[in-house]
């Protein structure tokens, strides 16, 4: 298993590398940069081009990698083109909110989404089966800044029982209050995830319940109850781990819609502010962490899988 | 082999998940509350779309970091909501008679917040720290007029040394420009436009490393104040949180705290209509959506305080192109162009029509111009048939996104075009892309803003060979008439010019500007004196109080 | 909302009539006779599950609506009103003016072409190369299997929206661009999917089964292990359909969307963005709204229905 675990992070190596140089050169290729963005327009073409060599955007995009490169090797992930501050400090401040957004919001999605699923799959065709499944399709088709702004004009602005933006009252550092900014972020992004899953979770049950295994055990007389949930569940959520790893690397910089709409201060904003300054070394540096966050997903997803599905070992 | 552990999986790391956003949300929490709250502190809250890039008044790159340090450093004057000069840390300015020399008093009472008094030296030192040609300042712009800096306003002698700038005794300053200039010009740009920093702080950082200045500990963590505020608390992409100055040499302000709050502009109506904010930042960096002014000004909570700045957009033609070279061409444009239109619908009446780079924010705007250049289809279309225009070429309009308006405005634009029959495709991009493709030439027209300071100098614009002049417009009368009025120091004398160089640019229409837009703004009735104006929030921090 | 629908006999998971024993996939004597039957019970299963039914005729609707939109629209979308400064509806305009001064009612029918072509365009091209990839990674592993799993690996270790906002920023934004680019990073999460049931379904009885009775490998794929598949495969692409349209509408929230002065839904329903908008031009984002709605589930239920339809298990 060790050894199984140490081979995976050795090929995951390359991915990383491949990742961040299309990342760069993807990024170089886009046109204007922050020197033109920035500066002073009133700047002359000297002085923008001394600032250009300050940055080292002077030079040849593979040389500009290789050093960015060297550098992030050894734990330098530079300074934002921006705010001149630490690329490390930057997204250190932002992990954790985006965190507790993102992680929240999967959790609601999940711990809803997983029984809902179960239940419309044993109840297929019953009034819960096709409760839910509308339900499940009102969530995944809401465009979730469309969604955040009603939520606004509903709870904060007509109720006045959530507050409108932001992840904490002015000055106040309480938990209630986080939690309460939290709310209305955290449903919108776990909406759309939450249709997928139960999606999900009722077409795998579907396909299990049927599988020969099922009928037997059903023939051997296991109660239904025992059948649905010793049975057939882990099988069925083979697919439902598949998609929980797809959603892994958007932890990160998935939430930039709902961090805008709602002003939580994540990595997708910082992302977003990024790419419009061309702020390279901010992006780089998110891209590294994302690409380094689903590797380790991956990993987490075989490890799931093996423990669902003992057939499946690792080699 | 099934067991009932596993079979439960599902929930278990969906478990997991919920709690490891709920642990790791602990962390940054002390709890804090139930400290005795004193009577109904002065709270005011500002809102604004996005945070500050740093406090360092000589690093800083954003108007949103400018607009928040002019609260915690002092400068020599501050120009008022009137557009007057009041003084500051400076008591008062002495003008020679050729305007070429500024000599400041300074406040004897003026001490930073660490207790050391607020000395020429300190406004010297800001200085010549920003001349300094390793220093990474973007504010070297302001101070070009002095004596001693080059063009870019770097010093001559490529060290911290300006011939221009004579500290007489600790409170007393003097500053030689290169040449007579316009007074009103030089106190907005020098004497309110730089903030003023401590040396005791700013010198040790300069020493260990000047062209990492803004990578030094006080650009985001700043100790040592001297304006009303101090800093209490940045907290990235939330909120700056402020308390007042004790010591501040204008008396002590009246509020207990101050809040910057960042609110997106999708929020920023129902931040302000929950009472979540109280007013906004201003022009640029807080303000109401077009959408939602008519709903947010009319709350009873609200005073509307709308106002004129020196801003406007722009459409561009690449003079440098034989199809917009011909200046007739540009100006079937103008006529083919509903402006009205553009005004009335996208704008909602919050703005005017323009036809020369000055609104009527500047006082050498001349209001009679607006007569010319009418919206009149069919004069477009006669003057594009005379002047041999190719009705099968395809024109494209590059336009920038992350402005609504504007990108609507294109949809007018094109639509009015096509009206005369002017073939029109427009390709939206990025704002970044836009700024290099114009920077090289790569576009027929284009869209896009700018902003000036309300000197009437608009030659970075139009004169030959400018470092902002992108559509290579060249006219000897306009660079005739841009040199003399930068040089031009009493008021008749620019104002004549300036009248002269309008009217050059609604002749040539070397780009088309379209309007101004008014800055929306508005201000809780709770709040006393604070209000957002042509420049800035921040001149009469001190007075800013609370009604109970 | 179901009772009426509810045409199974059972809540039972599965049907009590369900025929089959588990050695089902025999090759059967007579092939075409065979496929045509499989087709017809395809059809008439499909056709006993209501919600798919609507479903299809409200995406045919749809689809009809977005072929002859231009004839059906009432006005010139992309026509300013140059005197109308009223957005209300009224009898000419039923949805009202845009804050531009263009018809609503023109825009939403017209933009109904870009919003459904970005979703079947971008999910048809991944679903085709996600599942032959996976297919071919889960079903002969191996090599081959590590070599796409790391491709695959390699394009889901970008943060997606990211690359697509780089991307679109390379390329410039254009409808084309944007259902290409979608269609290129989407396609992992089909090849995961597809690849994940290989690993379970390949060690099943009747895999095995068949291998041991020597069917070739294609064959098995073809004509055991991919319909087997086809209910993820169709769960996963409708949802695509409908997050490919709503990626669409993300990207213009971004300003990244269409090329204006084209309209897509999504385009259409940015401008909800305002709360005055929301409160009182319902006008404005209902429609767009609705349809985007509307065209989602509508491509659900019929994806439902087909996975019903095509399921194996349920053969004959």
């Amino acid at each position: 298993m060790l050894k199984y675990l140490l081979k995976r992070v050795l090929i995951a190596l390359p991915v990383i590398l491949g990742v961040t140089i299309i990342m760069y050169t993807m990024i170089s290729l886009m046109p204007g940069d922050i020197v033109d963005l920035m500066v002073e327009p009133n700047l002359s073409q000297q002085a923008k081009d001394q600032r250009r060599h300050e940055l080292g955007l002077d030079r040849p995009v593979p040389i500009q990698y290789a050093r960015w490169l060297g550098r992030s090797v050894q734990g330098d992930l530079g300074y934002s083109f921006v705010n001149s501050q630490p690329v490390s400090k930057r997204i250190g401040q932002r992990v954790g909110p985006t965190l507790l957004l993102s992680l929240t919001a999967l959790g609601i999605a999940y711990l809803v989404a997983i029984p809902v699923g179960v239940v419309s799959a044993t109840k297929q065709y019953s009034v819960w089966d096709y409760g839910s499944s509308v339900l499940a399709l009102v969530g995944v088709s809401i465009p979730g800044f469309f969604l955040g702004i009603g939520l606004i004009y509903i709870f904060a602005l007509k109720l006045h029982v959530l507050p409108v933006s932001g992840m904490r009252s002015l000055g106040v550092e309480t938990t209630v209050d986080l939690i309460r900014h939290l709310v209305m972020p955290a449903v919108v992004l776990s909406v759309g995830t939450m249709g997928a899953v139960t999606r999900y979770t009722r077409s795998s049950m579907l396909d299990v319940v049927r599988q020969d295994y099922i009928r037997t055990a059903r023939a051997k007389g296991v109660k239904e109850r025992g059948v649905v949930y010793k049975h057939a569940l882990r099988n069925a959520l083979l697919p439902v781990i598949t998609l929980l790893g797809l959603q892994l690397p958007n932890l990160l910089a998935g939430a930039i819609i709902t961090e805008s709409v709602f002003n939580w201060p994540g990595m997708g904003r910082l992302v977003i502010e990024a790419i419009s300054n061309r702020d390279y070394p901010v992006l780089m540096g998110t891209s590294l962490l994302t690409a380094v966050m689903v590797v380790a997903g991956g990993l987490l997803t075989d490890v799931l899988y093996s423990a669902a599905d003992p057939r499946i070992r690792f080699s | 082999m099934i067991r009932k552990r596993s079979a439960w999986l599902a929930l278990a790391v969906a478990l997991a998940l919920l709690l490891g956003a709920c642990t790791s949300s602990k962390p940054a929490e002390p709890k804090q509350d139930a400290a005795p709250k004193p009577a109904a502190p002065k709270i005011l809250t500002v809102g604004m779309w996005s945070s500050p890039d740093s406090f360092s008044t000589i690093t800083n790159k954003t108007t949103y970091g400018s607009r928040v340090f002019e609260l915690i450093y002092p400068s020599l004057f501050v120009m008022t909501d009137k557009l007057e000069f009041e003084p500051r840390v400076a008591e008062s300015v002495t003008v020679s008679d050729k305007q070429d020399m500024f000599t400041f008093k300074l406040r004897k009472n003026a001490k930073w917040s660490d207790g050391k008094p607020i000395t020429a030296d300190d406004v010297a030192y800001t200085f010549q720290v920003i001349a300094h040609p390793d220093t990474p300042t973007s504010r070297r712009n302001l101070i070009d007029t002095i004596k001693g800096l080059d063009k870019d306003g770097i010093s001559e002698t490529k060290d911290f040394n300006v011939a221009g700038i004579k500290v007489i005794d600790a409170n007393t300053i003097e500053f030689t420009t290169k040449a007579p200039v316009d007074k009103d010009a030089f106190m907005e740009k020098v004497a309110a436009g730089i903030w003023i920093m401590p040396k005791s702080v700013v010198e040790p950082a300069v020493k260990a490393n000047l062209k990492g200045l803004d990578k030094a500990d006080f650009v985001m963590n700043p100790t040592v104040f001297g304006g009303a505020f101090r800093l209490v608390k940045f907290v990235p992409d939330q909120y700056i949180e402020f308390a007042p100055n004790p010591d501040y040499f204008m008396g002590k302000p009246k509020l207990d705290k101050v809040f910057y709050k960042i609110v997106g502009q999708a929020t920023f109506a129902a931040a302000l209509q929950a009472g979540e904010i109280d007013l906004s930042a201003g022009n640029g960096i807080g303000e109401v959506p077009i959408a939602d002014w008519e709903k947010v000004s009319t709350l009873p909570t609200m005073t509307p305080v709308p106002y004129v700045a020196p801003a406007y957009q722009y459409l561009d033609f690449n003079v440098a192109l034989p199809e917009f070279s011909n200046p007739k061409i540009r100006e079937a444009f103008a006529h083919a162009i509903n402006r009205p239109l553009i005004v009335q619908r996208l704008l909602k009446g919050q703005g005017e029509v323009l036809n020369s780079p000055l609104n009527s924010s500047n006082k050498y705007y001349r209001k009679d111009l607006q007569s010319q250049l009418q919206y009149d289809k069919d004069l477009a279309k006669k003057m594009l048939t005379e002047n041999g225009w190719d009705f099968n070429k395809e024109v494209v309009l590059l336009t920038p996104t992350g402005n609504k308006v504007r990108e609507d405005s294109a949809d007018i634009i094109m639509a009015n075009l096509l009206d005369v029959g002017v073939k029109v495709k427009i390709e939206k991009v990025e704002f970044a892309t836009r700024q290099a493709r114009s920077k090289d030439g790569k576009f027929q027209i284009s869209l896009v803003g700018f902003s000036s300071t309300f000197d009437p100098d608009f030659s970075s614009q139009v004169m030959t060979g400018a470092a902002f002049n992108e559509r290579k417009y060249s006219s000897a009368a306009m660079d005739d008439l841009l040199s003399k009025g930068k040089l031009a120091v009493k008021f008749d004398e620019k104002k004549a010019i300036y009248d002269k160089a309008q009217e050059q640019f609604v002749k040539d229409v070397p780009y088309l500007t379209l309007y101004s837009v008014n800055a929306l703004c508005v201000v809780n009735k709770r709040v006393i004196a604070a209000k957002p104006g042509p420049n800035g929030l921040t001149w009469n921090a001190h007075l800013w109080d609370i009604k109970q | 909302m179901s009772g009426a629908v509810d045409m199974r006999p059972s809540n039972e998971p599965t049907p009590p009539n369900e025929p089959k024993p588990s050695t089902e996939p025999k090759p059967a004597p007579n092939q075409a006779e065979n496929s045509d039957q499989v087709k017809h019970n395809v059809l008439r299963r499909f056709l006993r599950h209501k919600l798919a039914v609507t479903g299809f005729v409200l995406l045919a609707l749809l689809v009809l609506l977005a072929v002859f939109a231009p004839y059906v629209a009432p006005h010139d979308p992309n026509f300013v009103d140059p005197v109308s400064m009223d957005d209300s509806p009224s009898r000419l305009h039923p949805f009202g003016l845009d804050t531009v001064g263009r018809d609503v009612l023109s825009r939403v029918i017209v933009a109904s072409r870009i919003s459904l072509s970005v979703g079947v365009v971008a999910v048809g091209i991944y679903v085709i190369i996600g599942s032959v990839l996976g297919s071919l990674a889960g079903y002969f592993g191996g090599v081959l299997d590590v070599l796409l799993t790391r491709v695959c690996d390699t394009v889901l270790s970008f943060p997606q929206i990211v690359l697509i906002i780089v991307i679109v920023g390379v390329i410039g934004p254009s409808i084309w661009n944007i259902m290409v680019v979608l269609g290129l990073l989407g396609w992992p999460q089909i090849f995961r999917i597809v690849r994940g049931q290989f690993l379970s379904l390949r060690e099943q009885d009747f895999v095995q089964a068949g291998r041991a009775m020597g069917a070739r490998d294609g064959r098995l794929i073809f004509r055991h292990v991919l319909p087997n598949s086809m209910g993820p495969i169709l769960v996963a692409a409708t949802f695509g359909t409908a997050s490919a349209i709503l990626t669409e509408a993300a990207l213009s929230y971004l300003g990244l969307g269409v090329q204006p002065p084209q309209a897509s839904w999504g385009n259409l329903l940015i401008q909800a963005q305002s709360i005055t908008v929301i409160e009182q031009q319902p006008w404005l984002w209902v429609p767009p709204g609705m349809l985007i709605f509307v065209s989602v589930l509508a491509i659900n239920f019929v994806g439902d229905g087909l996975r019903d339809a095509l399921d194996p298990r349920l053969k004959l």
